[in-house]
């Protein structure tokens, strides 16, 4: 898997990425690509560039350089909105909800703008988390943090998304949460959803991903399958502090 | 007991036209975080363009409703406009950069419509419908107030419907909370702060148009609102819409009854006064929720 | 007095400043001898051409004033041109923009003395303007004729040598128009309605010190001093209706007025009004929009003012540089002042500042002005003017309303008792204003 050649097939395909805000450069030439189906964990310490990646591939940070292709479609000039609508949906850190809309307000922000024609509806996100249909009627801001990055996730996939990221979906997540979500992302994966998501902490990431890459001062440093990412050795070079 | 009622009630109609600048003014910052110092020039403009429009399709019932309409969407388009040439431009930068630049429109408006309309005061005609006065209390209320209140109270509760039951109202709240997560859902967030702008505009447009039957519109109508509404809403809460509701009655109530003892050279005394309590005991306004 | 000898000695005692006057008034001899004309004394003018500047609000809040006052200014001195200037010069005027603003209107003045030293300054609507002004044109030595701001100041407090006012006064008018009210008969119970400034203030205690002379049992009952700024009015006039005056009075004009008239009409009110219904407003307001009992007062009545012989020919001189355009009551002020000057100018024989101080100390003088003819300059340097109290009704002949043409014109003499300045200054009350540098 180390050396795989990037399928034609891929549904996200990032080749020399250089990332700025304003002046400062925090990606250099970053590659990548997920596959459909797959489930590619981008890892690295505090500060490495990995929101910074994600952001720029969605759009609100500004990629000097580099192309960005959803579906082998260019999408790398497109404003943030056209690259939901397009199938491309981010998950942002810190389980971000609308704070003053209710749950059912939050999935139909979301619901309908898509491009796409796609499988997602309220009541099908409500099928996969029983706990918001219960929620609908509680603002965002009444949530907990678990019940908000379910929320988050669930207004992504309402967005249609034929790529899906998150950026450490885990954070302050309780393990059981954590686990529940693990599953779920797996399982949309196995039904063809292509996920990229980043962790600091490995745990997570490595029990689900197909897929690992090692970023590094804004490069990515290292790629390769979970199973030899596991190596305690690997782990250390990128992840210790 | 009448002289308060009537003090009351006259405080209420100057409420209901403050009401409908402040509620577009605060909406503006809410989603669309820019302080529009120009949201005064957009009230004058609607003025003149309803007395230059009434002089063009009369005076009538309809006729007034004419003239008020299109001067509401003539200033609405004006304000989409706005949006997609200059703020666009500025929702990254620097506050101070805002400030000039609305500010700056705030000149080139007032520059404008000096050049078109001069320095003369102008008015329109009241139309028959609200002509003269109401007998109540034994005295004459002006019909027209009485109006007025009708259409501030309609604002209230078309601005609520908007708000709360459309799916525009929801996108709006949506970017109060959070602009970027707004994009990340896939909503057009530009084209949402152009119809928020100009549905902004079209609410002050429809004020100062509103006006015009009962006030003389001259230049200079556009700092003397804009200060009023600068007031109301940080006395209700930046960027609260039923903050500016309470904000409008508080100002426009407070500053009518005052009259009974103050002359109405105290006003901006007792509207300041108003102000600093409010902001003592609440500092973020009334309803103050944003930042 | 004092700033202007001191200024003279620093001028004096600076070595290069000697130099560069030596050299300058040498030059200046050569070019007199040479050309024949013998213009170096003070009170003459240079190079044949007697330099006018009128700083006057152009545009700014008002905008209105300023453009009547140049464009009159401007006419008046045509026509002395036409007659052959002023002590053989012609006179060539300059307009600046004082934008409403004292700052503003220093700066403009400052700027004008620097690059070309007037002989004389026409003045600005503003009081606060004209008064900042005047320091600095008494203080150069520029004679300085208010058409309109300034006023009661002029002839009080502020009042230096220099300093000329061309019309009546808000003081006067104050006088006038209690005098008017009381003799009416129809006002016991009084009320006030006027913006907070200096004029406001001024022409309301002038009405209530009247009003104690002719009227002492009068009751004063509701007072409304309004900020500039203000625009709604509707709870104003609800709170003067409850206190039930049978007469308001105020120097309201302009948009205020307008808004008021139509608020007083949607009541219904029979309360009579006298404000300063100014053409302008007259002409928004337009006819059959008029309250019942509606009155006025203001310095200038246009339609007699273009009656009087000076006052046609100005009208007539005026509409044909300005596309038939009549002139308002500021035209007809500012016009004033122009003649006012000029009249001086060729009693005392000369431009110069103390020379025009004196011809009008030594008293008789008069002029033919836009007012009538034989208007007397009085020793307080203030032409005696009148102030015109009445109706306003509905002028079939215009199309809009107007003064009615039994509206009564009051001389200052019949409202203020000799010796005008010292009764002015007993009277005195604000004269609170802001000053720029
Ligand atoms: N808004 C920003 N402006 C400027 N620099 C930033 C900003 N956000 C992050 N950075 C810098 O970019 C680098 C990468 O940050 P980030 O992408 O957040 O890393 P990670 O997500 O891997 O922890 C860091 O050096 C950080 O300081
Ligand atoms: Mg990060």
């Amino acid at each position: 898997m180390t050396t795989a050649a990037y399928p034609v097939s891929a549904a996200l395909t990032v080749n020399n990425l250089d990332a700025f805000y304003g002046k400062c450069q925090v990606t250099f030439d970053a590659q990548l690509h997920v596959g459909r189906g797959e489930i590619v964990a981008l890892l690295g310490r505090n500060g490495a560039g990995k929101t910074t990646t994600l952001m720029a591939i969605a759009g609100f940070v500004t990629a000097r350089r580099g192309k960005v292709l959803l579906a082998g479609n260019e999408i790398a000039t497109a404003p943030a909105f056209r690259r939901v609508r397009a199938g491309l949906s981010l998950v942002p850190s810190g389980s971000r909800s609308l704070g003053s809309l209710t749950v059912l307000e939050n999935l139909q922000t979301s619901a309908g703008v898509s491009a796409r024609n796609g499988q997602w509806s309220i009541d099908k996100v409500f099928g996969l988390f029983p706990k918001l249909r219960q929620l609908a009627g509680s603002q965002g801001r009444q949530l907990s943090g678990g019940e908000r990055q379910m929320l988050a996730v669930g207004r992504a996939l309402l967005s249609q998304p034929e790529v899906l990221m998150l950026d450490e979906p885990s954070e302050g997540l309780a393990p059981l949460v954590v686990a529940e979500l693990g599953g779920m992302l797996r399982r949309l994966a196995d039904a063809g959803l292509a996920v990229l998501l980043t962790e600091q902490n490995h745990g997570l990431a490595l029990d689900i991903a197909d897929r690992v890459l090692f970023m590094e001062k804004g490069q990515i440093a290292w790629e390769g399958s979970a199973s030899e990412a596991k190596d305690p050795e690997v782990l250390g070079r990128y992840l210790s502090v | 007991m009448n002289e308060f009622l009537l003090q009351l009630l006259s405080g209420i109609s100057a409420a209901a036209v403050l009401f409908l600048v402040a509620s577009g003014f605060t909406l503006v910052f809410g989603a669309l975080r820019i302080i529009n110092f120009a949201h005064g020039s957009v009230y004058m403009l609607g003025a003149f363009l309803a007395t230059s429009i009434s002089d063009f399709v009369g005076t009538g019932n309809v006729s007034f409703w004419i003239s008020a309409l299109l001067a509401g969407f003539s200033v609405a388009a004006l304000g989409a406009l706005i949006e997609i040439v200059c703020l666009r431009r500025i929702y990254h930068r620097d506050v101070a950069i805002q400030l000039l630049v609305t500010f700056g429109l705030v000149m080139i408006i007032g520059g404008l419509v000096r050049g078109i309309w001069g320095s003369a005061p102008r008015q329109t005609a009241m139309p028959p419908l609200f002509d003269g006065g109401v007998p109540m209390l034994g005295t004459y209320f002006p019909t027209y107030s009485l109006f007025l209140i009708c259409v501030g109270s309609a604002a209230v509760i078309a601005l609520w419907l908007i708000m709360y039951q459309t799916s525009l109202g929801r996108l709006i709240r949506g970017a109060v909370d959070d602009r970027q997560l707004l994009e990340m859902a896939g909503v057009n967030v530009p084209l949402l702060f152009t119809a928020v702008f100009s549905l902004g505009a079209f609410f002050a447009g429809i004020a100062g148009a509103l006006v015009t039957p009962q006030q003389t519109i001259s230049v200079g109508l556009d700092l003397d609102v804009i200060v009023k509404a600068v007031v109301v809403v940080v006395i209700g809460g930046l960027g609260s819409i039923g903050g500016a509701l309470v904000g409008s009655l508080m100002v426009g109530v407070a500053s009518s009854i005052a009259l009974i003892w103050l002359p109405p050279s105290w006003s901006l005394i007792v509207v300041f006064g108003l102000l600093v309590t409010v902001l003592a005991i609440s500092p973020q306004g009334l309803f103050g929720k944003v930042r | 007095m004092k700033m202007f000898r001191s200024s003279v000695r620093d001028w004096r005692t600076s070595r290069s400043m000697r130099t560069v006057l030596g050299s300058f008034t040498l030059g200046l001899m050569g070019a007199a001898f040479s050309s024949g004309i013998a213009s170096a004394e003070t009170g003459g003018c240079v190079n044949g051409e007697a330099q006018a500047l009128i700083v006057s609000d152009v545009s700014g809040r008002l905008g209105v004033l300023g453009p009547s006052q140049s464009t009159a200014t401007q006419t008046v001195i045509d026509l002395i041109n036409k007659d052959g200037g002023l002590l053989g010069c012609k006179v060539k005027l300059t307009i600046k923009d004082e934008q409403l603003d004292p700052a503003v209107a220093v700066r403009e003045l400052k700027k004008a003395i620097a690059t070309n030293k007037p002989n004389v300054v026409f003045g600005p609507t503003l009081s606060s303007s004209m008064l900042s002004m005047a320091k600095i044109t008494n203080a150069q030595g520029i004679p300085l004729f208010s058409g309109e701001g300034g006023d009661a100041q002029f002839v009080m407090d502020a009042r230096e040598p220099g300093n000329y006012m061309a019309i009546s006064t808000l003081y006067q008018d104050g006088r006038a128009a209690a005098k008017y009210l009381v003799e009416s008969g129809k006002c016991k119970r009084y009320g006030f309605l006027y913006p907070d400034i200096v004029a406001g203030r001024d022409i309301v205690s002038a009405f209530r010190g009247q009003l104690a002379e002719s009227q002492p049992d009068a009751q004063i009952v509701v007072d409304q001093p309004y900020n500039l700024q203000n625009k709604d009015f509707g709870a104003i006039i609800q709170a003067i209706s409850s206190k039930s005056p049978d007469c308001v009075f105020g120097n309201l004009l302009g948009p205020d007025l307008g808004s008021v008239y139509k608020i007083w009409n949607q009541r219904k009110l029979d309360i009579l009004t006298m404000f300063y219904p100014d053409t302008a407003t007259l002409k928004a307001v337009g006819n059959g929009n008029l309250p019942a009992n509606t009155y006025g007062v203001m310095r200038a009545n246009v339609k007699t003012m273009a009656a009087t012989p000076v006052g046609r020919e100005f009208t007539e001189a005026y509409k044909a540089a300005n596309n038939g355009a009549a002139p308002d009551e500021w035209a007809y002020a500012a016009a004033s002042a122009v003649q006012m000057w000029a009249s001086m100018v060729k009693a005392a024989g000369s431009f110069d500042y103390n020379a025009l101080d004196t011809a009008a100390k030594k008293g008789g003088l008069t002029f033919d002005s836009v007012y009538g003819d034989g208007v007397e300059i009085m020793p307080n340097h203030q032409a005696n003017a009148w102030s015109n109290v009445g109706p306003v009704v509905d002028d079939s002949e215009l199309g809009h309303p107007y003064w009615s043409s039994d509206s009564k014109a009051m001389w200052t003499k019949d409202v203020i008792p000799q010796p005008l300045y010292e009764a002015i200054l007993s009277g005195k009350t604000s004269t609170r204003w802001t000053s720029a540098q």
